[in-house]
């Protein structure tokens, strides 16, 4: 995917700004982070489930970016680049917090949530057509955070296992596992009737 | 190998299914599991809700930007690093030589937001086991074309219908300013306020894309 | 002007919702309006969403955020939930409705401090007393932000904009075909940006700000006051510019000067930089009495 971004990317329009923000120009820092504020913001707060807390991470992967902008060679597309570097300011954050490797870890142990769920030989209602956005995003706001991040980063982002090993540390099997846990517990958040969550959140 | 023993009668059961299941459930099983798919209601509803939801969560866009507070606190420190002149925001915008190209970059960004948002649901419905990060798949070389609007206001018309005959109007104003300060820049190239006229113009256009995503 | 229709447009439907709600009070039950009460921090962001219907929110002096919401019909309910310290409501449509069915009214108390998000498609929408930030994005709906002193950014489609007493804050207004408004609106950076719509600013531009007027085809008509301190470049390309306003001529002219095109100077101390642009409109500066 970086390849064909590539080609595609390095056409004149953010090269230029990239290349102008190289030498201190205050206007081309201001369209790059125009450019990608909103995507690198929402990326730190989905993953942090924290407004204050992803506006600091925001501000970070910015700075980082343009202290490192002169090494930017354009070896992939700039935004790979960028969201890539926020990914990790935030793993950095988190991990400095000591939260996702807790969750990381006990991924390849045998455990309860790895085996056959509770209601196994039932059948219970259907997600299909009842999730709306708010619902959703409210759900994995209440994943555990390390569920939280593999969720984010592969079905919202869209970095495959390999990438997110990388980033995580950890192996591909087990982002494998780790990701297949958050969806179940997100059909699990999403399942009960609107009446019944709301009498569990009261 | 044959599954004998470990697998009782040879049939595969739910546990087991379930068991294999995150590593499969992205390329496909094998035989025996994908025999266990069409033949069990309980794991085949349990794999429809976990399409689901991936289905759901592609349709997720970037919904909210920062507080203009960070980016005021990214350019303080940015000051005092000395990365960026401390100056007074002087009239030239961008140097004089390649300036379409800062205008691409301007529109683009609304633009290309459409386009994902736009390709995530062709996607979603289409497929989902079709992983391909559709963020990585769009040109940034691209302006939005006649097409483009065409489709933003349709888009708008599906969504809002109460609010498609103001993108209508607002759209061909736009598109009207920026034919303007193009026509005056052909006849006059150094025409500096007519070219902060035309990128001013770009960034209303993206602002309509902008909110016709929302 | 396209501007000002649109603005009698909206305001003739604000009233029409008016008289329509009137007439609905006396079958519409209390049962109808929902209430919700969240306790949240300091810093609490409260986000809103609703196409349709009005939605009105005010600082209060408490660290709780009140939400009252009328749904106009059993197509539409109100989801509300708090999240840490986020709330969110959201109109959620139970079938696909249009604007009279999907119509939710919203009255919202929040505490002083809290950052506030509100997007409508064609609901006004008012907005008093916040100190924190003020996002507000809308298509046709009018919006009001008023008695601010926190950061204030508001874009619409065609919603005339209206800003009255804003202090210190970073203010940024756009619209591509609706009118902006600004009453004493003050601050840092003051950006307004309109394509059709005509900007009126009245006020002195204080506190040693950067101010930007710019439309493209839209008028910019300043009244400013006789104590005003600033540094103004007024400049259109195929428009006009008129001034009478007393400013002195500029020490070091920083842009060739063409007659009936641009004007440029000081008065007072020439504390606050101001740039009014226009492409093809006319500017105006004045005295204001
Ligand atoms: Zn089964």
């Amino acid at each position: 995917m970086t390849q064909q971004k590539k080609t595609i990317a390095s056409g004149l329009s953010e090269a230029d700004a990239i290349e102008r923000a190289k030498q201190g120009d205050a206007e081309s820092f201001a369209g790059l982070y125009a450019l990608h504020k909103r995507r690198v913001y929402s990326l730190c707060l989905r993953m942090t489930g924290n407004t204050a807390e992803a506006e600091d991470l925001t501000q970070e992967a910015f700075l980082q970016l343009y202290r490192k902008i002169v090494t930017f060679r354009g070896e992939s597309a700039f935004s790979t680049w960028l969201h890539r570097l926020a990914v990790n300011v935030v793993l950095m954050r988190l991990r400095k917090k000591g939260l996702p490797e807790v969750s990381l870890e006990e991924s390849l142990e045998p455990q309860q949530e790895d085996g056959p769920r509770k209601d196994i030989g039932a059948r219970d209602n259907m997600l299909a057509g009842s999730i709306d956005r708010l619902n959703l995003e409210r759900a994995i706001e209440s994943l555990p955070p390390g569920y939280r991040i593999i969720f984010v980063l592969h079905d919202i982002e869209g970095y495959e296992h390999n990438e997110i090993a990388e980033m995580m540390g950890c192996s591909i099997g087990n982002s494998k596992s780790q990701l297949h846990k958050a969806r179940m517990k997100l059909r699990d958040l999403l399942k009960p009737s609107r009446a019944e969550r709301a009498a569990k959140r009261a | 190998m044959i599954g004998l023993g470990k697998r009782g009668e040879g049939v595969m059961n739910c546990a087991e299914f379930q068991k294999v299941l995150p590593y499969i459930i992205e390329t496909g099983g094998n035989t025996e599991e994908e025999r266990h798919l069409r033949e069990c209601l309980v794991c085949s509803d349990l794999v429809e809700d976990l399409k689901y939801i991936v289905e759901q969560a592609k349709l997720l866009v970037p919904m909210e930007d920062p507080s203009p507070r960070v980016w005021e606190e990214i350019k303080a420190s940015l000051e005092r690093e000395g990365r960026i002149k401390r100056a007074r925001l002087k009239g030239r915008l961008l140097g004089p030589i390649p300036w379409i190209g800062a205008l691409g970059a301007i529109i683009l960004v609304a633009f290309a937001a459409f386009l994902v948002e736009r390709g995530r649901q062709q996607q979603a419905s289409a497929s989902v086991e079709n992983t391909t990060p559709p963020l990585q798949t769009i040109s940034l070389n691209t302006v939005p074309t006649e097409q483009d609007d065409e489709q933003l206001l349709q888009q708008v018309a599906a969504s809002r219908p109460s609010s498609a005959s103001a993108y209508q109007s607002n759209l061909d104003q736009v598109n009207a300013s920026i034919a303007d300060a193009k026509r005056t820049l052909e006849q006059n190239p150094d025409d500096e306020d007519a070219r902060q006229s035309l990128i001013r113009a770009y960034q209303q256009k993206a602002l309509l894309y902008e909110l016709a995503a929302q | 002007m396209a501007g000002r229709q649109k603005m009698s447009n909206t305001s003739r439907s604000v009233t029409l919702g008016l008289l329509a709600a009137l007439a609905l009070a006396a079958t519409a039950s209390a049962a109808d309006k929902k209430e919700f009460r969240y306790t949240v921090a300091r810093g609490a962001t409260i986000s809103v969403v609703n196409d349709y219907g009005s939605v009105r929110l005010r600082a209060s002096g408490v660290s709780q955020v009140v939400v009252s919401a009328t749904p106009s019909s059993s197509k539409v309910e109100v989801d509300a939930a708090q999240n840490g310290n986020r709330v969110e409501v959201r109109t959620h449509f139970l079938r696909k409705t249009g604007e009279n069915d999907g119509r939710v009214e919203y009255d919202l108390q929040v505490p002083a401090d809290a950052n506030v998000m509100i997007r409508t498609a064609s609901g006004p929408v008012q907005v008093r007393g916040v100190g924190g930030d003020v996002s507000v994005d809308a298509d046709t709906g009018q919006v009001d932000v008023r008695d601010s002193n926190g950061h204030v950014r508001v874009r619409t489609v065609g919603g005339p904009i209206t800003l009255n007493n804003l202090k210190d804050g970073f203010v940024e207004a756009t619209s591509v075909g609706g009118p902006v408004m600004l009453n004493n609106v003050a601050g840092r950076v003051v950006s307004v940006n309109t394509t059709g719509g005509a900007i009126v600013y009245s006020g002195d531009f204080g506190g040693g700000g950067q101010y930007s007027l710019t439309s493209h085809s839209g008028n910019i008509d300043v009244s400013l006051s006789a104590s005003a301190s600033v540094d103004l470049t007024a400049r259109t390309v195929t428009g006009t510019v008129e001034n009478d306003f007393p400013l002195q001529a500029p020490v070091h002219p920083i842009m060739a000067l063409s007659q009936g095109k641009s004007f440029a100077g000081t008065s007072n101390a020439g504390a606050s930089a101001v740039r009014l642009r226009t492409f093809s409109g006319r500017i105006r500066v004045k005295k204001s009495h």
